[in-house]
Formats: C-alpha cells, structure tokens, sequence
C-alpha cells in the first residue's frame, strides 16, 4: 500500500513537473508576446538544468508577478544561456570603479603602497618695494604638499614651507600644516566630514577667498589675531545649510589654557551668491592698532569675541566680496571694535585680473585713527598653473611707517 | 625683530592646500548634488602615469592641465536593485546587503576668458554622463541650470558633442559651452583609461 502511494505521488509530481513548463511558456508568450520556448528557461530543453534568466524567474516566485519583475527574456542568441535585464545591465557596465587599476596608473586602495602618495607644491616670490625705505624685501618661500589617502574616508594632508629667504623664517605662524580628514564619520550628518591636526579655521570672508596666496589679504588677522593652529573642525551640511565648528588649541604663552572656538555658518544655494555667518570666542593675541601687544618681549592675549556677516557675489564678470566684523575685546583695556572689508575682482583683459580692495578697522575713534588698507593689483595668468601678481599697498594709519605704501610682485609657480 | 615680525605678519605667505589638486576639504555638499540619495561615497586619489597622459591627450586632442594628471575622483555607492521576493529570500537567510558603486565624479576647474568655472560631472557605469553642475562661474547665469546642463546627460564616450549641433548653447555663451563640452568628454576620457573593465 505504502509502495503504492509512493508510486502514485511520483506520477503526480512528474506529471505536474511536465505540464508546468508549457504553462510557464504561455505565461511568457502571453506576456511579453514572443514564441514560447523552453530554452527561455533551460539550457538544453525542457528538464535540463535552469539558464540564467529561469533561475531568476524562479527566485522571483516562479508566477506572472515574477516575469513582472525581471523582465523580457533576451531571445535569439542561439545556445547563448538567455538573460535578464539585470543581467544585461550587468554586462553594459564598461567601468570598474572597484578596481581602478589600468596599467601603470595608480591608485589609493588601502594603506600601504607608496604610489597612493601625491607630491605638490607652490613657489611663492614676492618683492616688496616700501616706500619709505631705502632698501627693498625679498621673500621667496617653497611650500612641499603631499597627500594621500589612508583608508577609505580617510586622508592626510602634509604641508611644509621650507625656508629659502632670511626674512622667511618669521612668515606668520604658518610654517606648516599637517592634518587628517575624516569623511562621512557617523557622528555627523551625511556628507559631514571630521578634521583633526594643525590647519586654517574657516572664518569670515576667508573661507571662501584666495587670500592665502593672494598679498590682498583678508582681515582675518586683524579679526581674530591668529590664523592657523592645532584643533579639530566638524563640517557638513543640512539641507542649504553649512556647518564649521572649530576647537583649536590657542596660542601658545605660558598658562594659557583657553580653546578657542570658531563657528560658522553659510550657504551656496542661491546661483552666484555665497553667504555667510561666522561666530569667534576665545584668547587671541591683543592685535591693536596695527601691532600685537607684549609686556616685557612676550604677546599678551586677550579674551575676544568676534561676529562676522561675509557673502561673495558674482555679478556678471564682477567677483564682489563683502565683511562685516564686530565684537568686543576684554583685555587690557576694553574695546569694541568693528570693521568691514570689500573687494572686487573682474577681467581686464585675457587671463588678466583687476583687484581692488579695501577694509577698515576700527577700535577707538577718540584715542586711535581707524586702520586701513587700499589695495590695488593686477594678476596675470601665464598659464594655468602660474601667475603673475602687481599689488600696491597703501596702510594708512599703520604704526609702521615703512609699511605704508608698498609695492609688491609676485610670482607664484604651482607645481 | 620685531620689525621682522610686523613685516612677516603683512606677508602673511601661507599657502593650505589651495593650490592642490586633490581636494583637502570634503566637498560633501557639492558631492550631495552629483549623487542624490548615494549611500556611500569615496574618493581615490589617481595619479596618471606618462603612458596615460599622452594616450588621454590624443584622444582628447589637446593637452591635460598639470592638476588632471593627478585627479581626485568620488566613487558613489548605491543599495542594490532588487525584487521583492530577493529581498525576501535575503531577510530570510539573513544574507548582509551589499552596497555597489554606481558612479563616479570629479571636480574639473576651467578658465574661459571671463574666469574660472568649477564643475562637477558624475558618470555611471556605463561609461554616461549621470550629472553635470556647475559650481562657480561667471558666465550667463543659463550656463548652469539644468534645461542647458541636462543636453549632456547619457553622453558616452561614442556621442558627439558638437557646439551647436549636439549640444545647443546659450547665446552669448558659446565659449563656456566649448568649455564644458570639453570638461565632459576630458572626464569620460580619462575614465575610460583609468576604470575600463578589463577584458
């Protein structure tokens, strides 16, 4: 009786096995409106093993709502095993952006070869002619940049000036940079990144201009008092809006144990206009009136807070730059400084520039002059990768008369 | 001294990283608008080898720019397309959904005679053009919204882009449009010798 069954259930499912094909095959025909074939589904006929396109016809759920999902099946190709769309769309790939290995070209998979390396660098010779001086300056600095990708979200970035002129050795405290970056960490939003190491924090009209190879510069050193230092940087975005916070290390004089702090704020979503809201608090060197001020050879800092309102906007050839800064200063002696900045940039010519700038600061009407600085200047572009800068300088109101008007060229060579 | 200092305080040199061409902030936002709704994406630093250089620069026609040489590109990843019933079948052999690259992108800056132009073109797989933006400019505003910048999207390798016959430019803006014709076809160029599967 048992054997019977047996025999009886093994008829039935061949049966079914059987006739189940041809239903499949109408289910294509009727569907897709092709000659229903077997090999649609099987390499060599019926009850050989499945091809390609019928294994996925099957894990679709072997039904009408299955040839829905993967699609016509490729037909025609002889005793080529038939295909989906997936398949197909598979095949159309021309590139691997996993491996992006061609020849001898190189790339940045993982953390060891050298080749993951990429050397930089910038010669940067300026020579100023001040007015009131008989002699004239000669700075020339060679800047070494090398970068590379550690990890996958992972890369360093390694600057160093190197010191080729004697003034050049007292250039700003900007001897050098060396940090990590972090991209897409998940304690920020997506898109965010996470900087750690020594560089420039993003503040006013500065994060969004070419002031640091550019002799019209930004108030970012009469704003805040420092430029670069150690820290860590959160960025991102949401939605329009962008984000920096900075906590930096501050200035290095015995017992100062403050860390100062940059924010900033700022969009790009409107075409051709940048804004942006940046916030400072912290000790900073006592900049007043065009000098930094010490007791007994050593700078004294002073606790500052600084708002500032920047945006950049493109007005046909016209680049218009604008900063407005306020705060207050509880050093020594109370003050609330404000100050602004404009420049514009525009053609003049084939890869030749104009650029006017022009920023004032301000302390205390009644004890100081306000400190200012007209700048003109001509860029040239000789090619891409070199430039050619005129700027004529003139402080007024600068404790430093030999920095008064002064004349500077300089060459910049990228390589 | 301290005379040093001031001067040295007004020459203010410090050069971080603006003249590279591998990126050294993360242009999160700007990767944001090439890959809406990427679920990963990474940069790979290339540095082109002198072979691919002058095979780059005869297909393209002219020379590549001292930064092309040495271009950072952002790899987007994507969740897998799949049916409900894979889906199903993955929950149940509790199989790990793996993210696959999609694209590719680079940030390509041009000089035309009114100034620079940045831009971002995004590419698939495929070897066409995903996404074109254009980031800073100083050309007609036209130049970048999408009815102009949209003419570029399925481009390969194999399609002409002829100013004014392939690609319609804004009037008055032809020379940003020869532009970015080039910056597409350099992208794919490059592409095609750095990422072509190999055979």
């Amino acid at each position: 009786m048992k054997k019977t069954l047996i025999l009886v259930s093994l008829f039935f499912l061949w049966q079914a096995a059987s006739f189940s094909l041809p239903a499949f095959n109408k289910m294509v025909e009727k569907k897709f409106k092709v000659a229903g074939d077997c090999n649609i589904c099987h390499v060599k006929g019926g009850g050989s093993p499945l091809n390609v396109y019928g294994q996925e016809f099957l894990k679709a759920g072997a039904n009408e709502n299955a040839l829905e999902k993967i699609g016509k099946p490729d037909i025609g190709r002889g005793d080529q095993p038939l295909k989906t769309e997936k398949t197909e769309a598979k095949e159309a790939e021309i590139f691997s952006f996993e491996e992006p290995l061609a020849e001898s070209g190189t790339a940045t998979p993982g953390l060891s070869p050298p080749s993951n390396l990429t050397f930089g660098g910038a010669f940067d010779v300026r020579y100023l002619a001040p007015a009131n001086r008989e002699d004239q300056l000669m700075f020339h600095v060679v800047e070494l940049v090398l970068t590379t990708t550690l990890a996958e979200n992972v890369t360093l970035l390694m600057e160093q000036l190197l010191q080729t002129s004697p003034m050049e050795s007292a250039v700003g405290d900007d001897h050098g940079f060396v940090y990590l970056i972090f991209s897409n960490p998940r304690f920020l939003p997506p898109g965010g990144s996470f900087k750690i190491g020594r560089f420039r924090a993003r503040y006013g009209i500065d994060a969004v201009s070419d002031a640091a190879v550019n002799p019209l510069q930004t108030p970012y050193r009469k704003t805040i008092g420092f430029i670069s230092d150690r820290g860590v940087e959160f960025a991102g975005f949401l939605n329009w809006l962008s984000f920096n916070l900075s906590i930096m290390n501050g200035p290095e004089i015995a017992g100062n144990e403050n860390k100062p702090v940059f924010f900033r704020l700022s969009t790009d979503n409107i075409p051709q206009l940048k804004l942006g809201l940046s916030y400072f608090n912290g000790m900073s060197y006592d900049y007043y009136h065009g000098d930094f001020q010490s007791v007994a050879g050593v700078y004294v800092l002073a606790p500052k807070e600084r708002f500032s309102f920047d945006f950049k906007k493109t007005f046909g050839v016209l680049d218009l730059s604008f900063e407005y800064t306020f705060g207050s200063d509880r050093g020594a002696t109370f003050k609330q400084p404000y100050g602004y900045y404009l420049r514009a940039d525009f053609p003049v010519g084939p890869r030749l520039e104009g650029n006017l700038k022009y920023d004032l600061w301000r302390y205390d009407k009644s004890v100081t002059e306000d400190e200012r600085n007209i700048s003109y200047g001509l860029t040239y572009r000789l090619t891409d990768s070199m430039r050619m800068r005129l700027v004529y300088s003139d402080n007024r109101s600068s404790p430093w008369p030999l920095l008064d008007n002064v004349l500077t060229t300089q060459i910049l060579v990228e390589f | 001294m301290r005379q040093r200092f001031i001067i040295a305080m007004f020459i203010l040199i410090s050069l971080p990283g603006l003249l590279l061409a591998h990126d050294v902030v993360w242009p999160g936002k700007k990767l944001a608008a090439l890959f809406p709704g990427a679920a990963k994406i990474i940069q790979k630093n290339i540095t082109l080898s002198r072979g691919q250089i002058l095979a780059i620069e005869k297909k393209l026609g002219v020379k590549l720019r001292r930064e092309d040489a040495v271009p950072s590109f952002y790899i987007a990843y994507k969740m897998p397309e799949m049916t409900a019933a894979e889906h199903e079948q993955m929950m149940q052999t509790g199989e790990k959904m793996k993210i696959a690259p999609y694209a590719t992108a680079w940030f390509v800056d041009t000089v035309t005679s009114r100034g620079k132009m940045e831009v971002g073109v995004a590419v698939d797989t495929r070897g066409k053009v995903l996404k074109v933006v254009v980031f800073e400019h100083r050309e007609d505003p036209a130049i970048a919204r999408d009815e102009f910048l949209n003419q570029f999207i399925g481009k390969g390798l194999e399609d002409k882009m002829r100013v004014d016959e392939d690609i319609k430019a804004i009037k008055g803006a032809e020379e940003a449009a020869r532009a970015l014709v080039l910056d597409v076809r350099k992208t794919l160029i490059i592409l095609d010798e750095v990422f072509r599967r190999k055979k």
